[in-house]
């Protein structure tokens, strides 16, 4: 057993919960073997995510979520802002490998099954959280309002159209409901910003919980 | 991290421990993860693409690397078929992703006695790099821009004798020039010549229900126009 020392000492008696002996037994006490370095992906899927989060807080300090000033802010961030390319570039990085350790996780759980009862919900909250970190990727490409993001609402609202009853969507994420051709920067802003954080926070959550209570699957 | 009373967890062989064993693991990985990010992020500083320009067709957008896969798979939907490329592939990978705990209950994780399982998972891990790279590729090999020629004074004067006859009617520049449309005076300073050239050949890029009608102008005529046009500034 390992000693108990000042600090372990005061966090347990921090956490005030009925599972409290559990979840420092559970911490400290064995592993199999063949726990190894490929369940390091969710962790540091994790790791970036946070990193993402920093990163974010800063650029939403100083950019301007409407279509005549969004470009220009980014501008202003990178040109006079201390730190402020390198805070755009290690958000850009970022993005790039969540996304990679994101498909190595999703690829090492298939492998092991941990898919699998008893394990569907922490699976369940998994597929959530792909479904969200696309729409990070999606929304945050969007913000710059530059070429690719015109571009890309252009090609998204393309597919949107050729379903029925969805004619004039391009349209409708071009300029809203607003006649005077304002581009709804300022809703997808919100929505990467405060909508999907929220969302991926809740589904965190209960990834979290289930890898505690159940522990991590056996490899093949 | 594991629990004794999960069905699947054994503690066979030498367990170590979450502590410090696997957490030194973790640590190790996610310091240099980190020391690796920040390093590309210092030394690699992303730039800022230009500003949204509805109408410039020399530039060929990229989607991030990690939706190539999908861009190029469109490719192969055409016509009415779009949509099973755009809705309907999409819904059916959720939906099996997340029947997936439920439709493969076998009972083994062993992968050697899934073949169906491996087959399965091999073929869409190859299908997926395949399309990437296919992507890549192609990218490389076509880039399909609008090829300009180089301006020339008598490009811009032939470019003024256009547009007085076929322009003029609607659009005013210098002070002359009729006030159904935007006044031209000073376009090339708000769009380049790409843009005008994709304006003349598809008005509609501007508005969908514009007044501005398609002009028929050969194109030597209309590199004229767009040459004199994208001069004023
Ligand atoms: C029947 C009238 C009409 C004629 C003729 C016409 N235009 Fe236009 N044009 C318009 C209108 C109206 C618009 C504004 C688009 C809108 O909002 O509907 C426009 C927009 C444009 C724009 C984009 C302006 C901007 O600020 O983005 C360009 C460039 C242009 N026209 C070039 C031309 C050229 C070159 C010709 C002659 C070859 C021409 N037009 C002939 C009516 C006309
Ligand atoms: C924001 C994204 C995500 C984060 C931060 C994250 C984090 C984690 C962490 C730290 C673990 C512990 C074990 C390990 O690291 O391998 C874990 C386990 C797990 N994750 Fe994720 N994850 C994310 C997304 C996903 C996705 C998209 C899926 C699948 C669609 C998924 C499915 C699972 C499953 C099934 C387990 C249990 C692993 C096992 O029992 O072996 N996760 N996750």
């Amino acid at each position: 057993m390992i000693r108990r020392t000042g600090i372990r000492m005061w966090i347990e008696t921090q956490v005030v919960m009925s599972e409290k002996q559990q979840w420092c037994e559970r911490l400290f006490s064995p592993i199999p073997e063949w726990v190894t370095w490929l369940y390091c992906f969710g962790g540091l899927t994790l790791l970036v995510f946070l990193l993402q989060v920093l990163s974010g807080i800063y650029l939403a300090m100083f950019f301007q979520p409407s279509p005549g000033e969004a470009w220009a802010s980014i501008e202003f961030i990178e040109k006079n802002i201390f730190l402020g390319k390198f805070a755009r570039s290690l958000h850009r990085w970022g993005a790039f490998l969540m996304v990679l350790f994101l498909l190595a996780h999703v690829f090492r759980t298939l492998l092991h099954g941990a898919f699998r009862a008893p394990r569907q919900l922490n699976w369940l909250s998994g597929v959530m959280l792909l479904l969200l970190t696309a729409a990070f990727a999606v929304t945050g490409y969007l913000l710059p309002w530059d070429f690719r993001a015109y571009w890309a609402v252009k090609t998204m609202g393309n597919w949107i159209e050729a379903l029925p009853l969805f004619s004039g969507a391009t349209d409708w994420l071009l300029h809203g409901d607003t006649l005077n051709g304002i581009v709804p920067v300022g809703r997808w802003f919100v929505i990467h910003t405060l909508v999907l954080p929220a969302a991926a926070c809740a589904f965190l959550t209960v990834h979290f919980f289930m890898v505690r209570k159940l522990g991590v699957a056996e490899p093949m | 991290m594991m629990n004794r009373d999960a069905p699947s967890a054994t503690q066979a062989g030498n367990p170590g421990s979450f502590y410090p064993n696997h957490l030194f693991v973790e640590s190790l990985a996610a310091l240099a993860v980190f020391a690796a990010t920040v390093l590309a992020a210092y030394v690699w500083q992303v730039p800022l693409e230009e500003m949204a320009d509805p109408g410039d067709t020399t530039y060929v957008p990229r989607p991030e690397w990690y939706f190539l896969f999908y861009f190029q798979l469109l490719k192969y939907f055409e016509g009415p078929l779009v949509v099973v490329g755009t809705f309907f592939l999409p819904l059916l990978t959720l939906t099996l992703l997340i029947l997936l705990p439920f439709l493969d209950t076998s009972p083994t994780t062993d992968i050697r006695k899934r073949p169906c399982a491996a087959a399965l998972s091999l073929a869409g891990v190859v299908a997926v790099v395949a399309l990437t790279a296919l992507s890549v590729v192609e990218d490389e090999s076509h880039v399909d821009k609008i090829v300009l020629p180089p301006i020339t004074e008598e490009q811009i004067t032939a470019g003024r004798e256009i547009f007085n006859k076929f322009c003029m009617l609607c659009h005013a520049i210098d002070g002359k020039g009729g006030f159904m449309a935007p006044d031209l005076t000073q376009i090339g300073s708000r769009a380049n010549r790409a843009y005008i050239e994709r304006v003349i050949i598809n008005p509609q890029i501007v508005s969908q229900t514009t007044i501005m009608s398609v002009i028929p102008l050969s194109d030597a005529e209309r590199h004229e126009v767009s040459a004199f046009l994208s001069r004023k500034k």
